[in-house]
């Protein structure tokens, strides 16, 4: 194997990603070639050098910072659940919470199944079968009395006669 | 056999401690993913920071990595390490953010700028500029710095993932989506190129 082909393969030797059968080769050309050992020790000492450049360290306070900025991003609607999660989840305030929404649910059907009876149908309970027969007849009553009182109507049958009276 | 241990036989992913927080997570555990961020938090700040070269910027898209975990519970599913998994979402999310960068403020090389103050202002790190630290190894730290930004962007991230990572080989393919051979490939060339660039620190 040529140099050049050596050099590629030299920095994976030092991570030992190698095959066994490329490991051996390499391995072989650098007990005797002086330039792909010293390209060996160039690659290796530059991948050392890269430890020079120091970790960061995060704020200590990153977590809270974390939360803080997951509520801010999220929307009004969330935030508002997130906060309901909060009190009555993680504060164990959860059976309150059941306790409060069996007692509005079954006060809604309570109300719902109530009957209300109108103040007119509770005032002709009290009235016996023939007063109640007038009050379901009392518009053909006041349409009688009505009929009646149209003068009109009266002289109808005078004028129905004219003809007879011509003749 | 019961479920579980057939599915762990067929899942091996489900023991990585990770995965076990991340699925405890799904549940609803939020201490679980406070541990998740305790484990990985500086891990992908500094990968992210490395990558990006602005400190602010690294601590803001570290926090929107951590915002796209916190949302993708509800869907995660164990098909890779824990650690693969955080490490795509930053690449992703870093590689975009490099992208908007260059896009609105790099000149066409593709490269960061190469006026120093520019480049001092971009690497501004102010955990490494501690009172009183010798000038010449500050010098060394932002020559190190410029040598690993001048890579190309895949040559970069493997750069960083192996050295300062400390990803696997197997690791960095899966990350980068890769095949092994390309990225024993990207990592050879990227090792001759730093030992070029590098060349005046290393042969003093």
């Amino acid at each position: 194997m040529q140099c050049a082909e050596i050099k590629n393969l030299i920095p994976l030797y030092l991570d030992q990603v190698l095959d066994s059968k490329e490991n051996q080769l390499v391995a072989k050309h650098l007990t005797t070639c002086l330039a792909c050992q010293k390209e060996l020790n160039a690659i290796k000492r530059t991948w050392n050098l890269l430890e020079k450049w120091p970790d960061i360290k995060p704020s200590s306070t990153y977590v809270s910072e974390f939360w803080t900025k997951l509520s801010s991003d999220a929307p009004w609607y969330k935030r508002v659940l997130d906060k309901f999660k909060q009190v009555f989840v993680k504060e164990g305030l959860a059976p309150v919470l059941v306790t409060v929404c069996i007692i509005l649910v079954v006060g809604v059907v309570i109300k719902k199944t109530s009957v209300v009876v109108p103040e007119s149908e509770q005032a002709m309970v009290s009235l016996n079968p023939s007063e109640l027969e007038m009050i379901e007849n009392v518009e053909l009553a006041e349409n009688y009395d009505i009929v009646q009182d149209i003068d009109f109507l009266q002289d109808l049958d005078v004028i129905e006669n004219c003809d007879d009276l011509e003749t | 056999m019961s479920a579980i241990d057939s599915q762990n036989k067929i899942n091996p992913y489900l023991a990585d401690p990770a995965v076990i927080l991340m699925l405890e997570f799904q549940k609803g555990d939020n201490t679980s993913f406070e541990k998740l961020m305790v484990l990985y938090y500086p891990r992908i700040l500094n990968f992210i920071n490395r990558f990006v070269g602005r400190r602010q910027v690294a601590e803001d898209l570290t926090q929107e990595v951590f915002i796209k975990v916190y949302h993708s519970a509800a869907s995660y599913k164990p098909q890779s390490k824990f650690q693969t998994w955080i490490y795509t979402i930053a690449k992703n999310i870093s590689l975009n953010e490099l992208r908007k960068y260059k896009n609105s403020t790099v000149s066409l090389d593709g490269t960061f700028a190469t006026e120093d103050d520019e480049l001092k202002k971009q690497w501004e790190d102010l955990d490494a500029k501690k009172p009183g630290q010798d000038l010449v190894e500050e010098e060394v730290v932002s020559q190190i710095k410029a040598a690993i930004d001048e890579l190309p962007e895949n040559q970069k991230m493997a750069v960083i993932l192996l050295r300062y990572e400390q990803l696997s080989y197997d690791e960095i393919a899966a990350t980068m989506n890769l095949s092994m051979q390309a990225v024993k490939s990207l990592l050879s060339r990227a090792k001759e190129n730093l030992k070029v660039k590098l060349a005046n620190l290393v042969n003093e």
